[in-house]
């Protein structure tokens, strides 16, 4: 995966857990916090107060922000709390060579599991947890549903747009569609 | 763990600084717009086609005629771009100045003119050119197809894989490009034919010989992709300067560098015999013409910049095309299929394969069909995707007019009505003497209608665009409802969000 796509996933998935939480929404693309009570994840809580101490800005501007240290934060906090162990190739360094940060999975098949039980869900032709469909919904967005899936059902994309629309609320929906287009302008500019 | 709330607080500004950090300023948009216009292949190509096809000495001011046209369109063209989303491709400014039918013509015209015909035409060129290099200085003898489909197939992998460290090498030799264009030119100017510096190719009289609508057209051939800095309205720190400082800066100095390159030639033929010389020794004329004053490595030098100033002009077009192939995938006009995008690289692989693809077999046919690569390959190709290229600056800087027509669409008198205005005149003047003199522009005869074949593919594929739009809009309502915003199509309110947005400073 591109990092700069994982980055802007990953920022918009922030917010889309703020979303959920009930403290932030979206008027006319524009980013607004609703309730303040600070919610119990560290990262959240720092996301939230980010976005109350500045002035309103659009929902893809946050998503870019978000972006810069997307990767990293989300790092931290899976190594924190012992998800995943964090890899830097230290030889690799000390030649000039720089080479990304790798994060492992400490249970490979916990960190499968979201994707285990998207794909069998959609395969049974049920529907998905709101949950798994904002996730899933990011996957396209970032264009990694044929991936992390394993599936080469190119009708799955449609599915999944399809289960989006009716069981995600309309925030998180807009917040999906304006990281897609934020990949997208990423793959144009280039 | 440091605590999140501690760390950020102390370390981090505003969002809009954390933002600006990461953007590009100027120097990055003007340096971005600049390996695309590939300036030596224009001095070297270009500029001595542009004698010896016109018959015209005034080539030189014909550059900075078209640098002039050309900021005065880039006035409105800013102005526009920061009013809309999905920046930077023609098209989209087509949709939105004179509606979606006219923008999906639009589209098709690009995409005619970017790859089918430039990159083709300078696959041709790049194996004439090259064959020519190998055989002189290394030594090895193989025909041109060999060479073309050497940049073909170089250009089909960096265009899925894109790699960052090749960027750095094709910068480099962007800088060395024009370091070597300036030498060579000061070079010729310090040895006036004759003893003598002469400014006659610079009068304006020369404008208003037959030759003029070729010698504009072939001009403004040069520089395509200026408009690409708008593509980074997003992405730029300041959206509302820096992008229209730097597409000002960019049209100065390629038009600056072009005229100068241009006029030096010219001093050192001489004004009466650059047309014969041009004629006789085409690219080479702009080394011929330094090589007694200089030592020849660095004729050698220039030579092997020229073949990678037209290798990256090759890129560019690879990736300019694949861009709106994926932004009309992106929209439903194009199938899905295309608009794929590379899991590693973030490239637009769907367009970027469809144009390898189409290269592919267009040079097959000048290896079975035994076409002169170089007159029917680079200069036909070439021309024609230039004239493509002005079409499409014209029928966009109407559609700016349009655009800032509305009441809905306030602007500054001078940015929205008096620039864009002028801009439409004078590029709608230019298309009209380049179709008067089509037969010259190709150099066949004006009774055999060549030229119109040749120049009919631009309404034949606008008209296309046109009626797939229009049955768009009866069979898929909602594609057609997303026509021209390319990445951003998918997402609901655009234009809310983009009157919001520009209200807003940052997107």
């Amino acid at each position: 995966m591109h990092p700069d796509v994982v980055a802007l996933g990953l920022g918009g998935a922030l917010l889309a857990e703020l979303m959920l939480a009930g403290r932030l929404t979206s008027e006319y693309g524009t980013l607004v916090v609703v309730e303040t009570t600070a919610p119990s994840d560290d990262l959240a809580n720092a996301v939230l107060a980010r976005v109350r101490a500045e002035q309103p800005w659009s929902v893809s501007t946050w998503i870019a922000a978000l972006a810069l240290d997307a990767v990293s934060d989300v790092g931290d906090r899976l190594s924190a709390a012992g998800r995943i162990r964090v890899e830097r190739p230290r030889r690799l360094r000390t030649l000039g060579l720089t080479r990304a940060t790798r994060f492992v999975p400490v249970d490979k098949r916990e960190a499968w599991a979201p994707a285990g039980r998207i794909a069998d869900t959609i395969r049974r032709g049920e529907y998905l947890h709101k949950l798994d469909a904002v996730l899933a919904g990011l996957m396209v967005a970032m264009g990694l549903h044929h991936e992390v899936l394993d599936t080469w059902d190119p009708g799955i994309e449609q599915h999944i747009r399809y289960q989006v629309a009716g069981f995600v609320p309309a925030d998180v929906q807009d917040l999906i569609s304006r990281t897609e287009a934020a990949v997208g302008t990423r793959v144009v500019i280039g | 763990m440091p605590d999140a709330r501690t760390r950020r607080s102390s370390s981090r500004g505003g969002v809009a600084a954390a933002l600006a950090k990461s953007r590009l300023g100027v120097a990055a948009l003007v340096f971005s717009v600049m390996a695309a216009a590939a300036p030596l292949t224009v001095v070297a190509g270009g500029a001595t086609a542009g004698f010896q096809v016109t018959g015209s000495t005034g080539i030189p001011l014909a550059y900075v005629v078209v640098a002039v046209i050309l900021g005065l369109f880039a006035v409105g063209y800013v102005a526009m771009s920061r009013r809309i989303v999905n920046a930077g491709a023609f098209y989209t400014y087509i949709s939105r100045g004179l509606g979606k039918p006219a923008g999906v013509g639009g589209a098709l015209t690009a995409l005619a003119a970017y790859g089918p015909l430039m990159q083709v035409g300078l696959l041709c060129g790049f194996g004439v050119v090259a064959e020519d290099f190998m055989t002189t200085h290394v030594g090895l003898t193989m025909p041109w197809w060999i060479w073309a489909y050497a940049a073909w197939a170089l250009a089909a992998v960096l265009g899925v894989t894109r790699i960052d460290l090749l960027g750095v090498v094709l910068s480099v030799l962007l800088v060395a490009e024009i370091c070597v264009a300036v030498v060579l030119a000061v070079v010729q100017v310090r040895h006036p034919s004759g003893g003598r510096l002469s400014v006659t190719t610079l009068s304006p009289s020369n404008l208003l010989t037959t030759g003029l609508g070729a010698a504009l057209a072939t001009a403004i051939a040069g520089f395509v992709g200026f408009e690409g800095t708008a593509v980074f309205g997003e992405e730029a720190k300041d959206p509302r300067r820096t992008v229209a400082r730097a597409t000002f800066i960019a049209v100065t100095l390629i038009g600056g560098l072009y005229a100068f390159c241009a006029w030096a030639m010219s001093v050192a033929a001489g004004p009466d015999q650059i047309v014969d010389r041009a004629t006789g020794e085409g690219s080479e004329l702009i080394f011929n013409l330094a090589a007694p004053h200089l030592p020849p490595a660095v004729i050698t030098v220039g030579q092997f910049l020229l073949l990678s100033s037209i290798f990256a002009a090759i890129l560019a077009f690879q990736n300019t095309q694949a861009r709106i192939v994926f932004a009309l995938a992106r929209e439903g006009v194009l199938p899905a299929l295309l608009g794929r995008v590379g899991k590693r690289s973030k490239a637009p692989v769907g367009g970027s394969i469809t144009q390898t693809v189409l290269a592919f077999f267009a040079i097959i046919a000048f290896v079975l069909t035994g076409w002169d690569p170089f007159t029917k390959g680079f200069f036909w190709l070439t021309v024609l995707g230039g004239i493509g290229v002005l079409l499409l600056m014209t029928i966009t800087s109407s559609a700016v007019v349009a655009f800032f027509s509305r009441r809905d669409n306030p602007a500054g008198v001078w940015e929205g009505r008096v620039a864009p205005a002028l801009a439409f005149a004078a590029l709608a003047g230019v298309c009209y003497v380049t179709v008067d003199n089509g037969a010259a522009l190709f150099g066949v005869d004006p009774t055999s209608g060549t030229q119109w074949w040749l120049l009919g593919v631009y309404p034949a594929v606008f008209i296309a665009g046109v009626v797939w739009a229009l049955i768009l809009r009866s069979a898929k309502p909602e594609v057609y409802a997303r026509i021209g915003l390319g990445a951003h199509s998918n997402v609901a309110e655009v234009e809310s969000t983009a009157r919001h947005s520009t209200t807003g400073g940052v997107r």
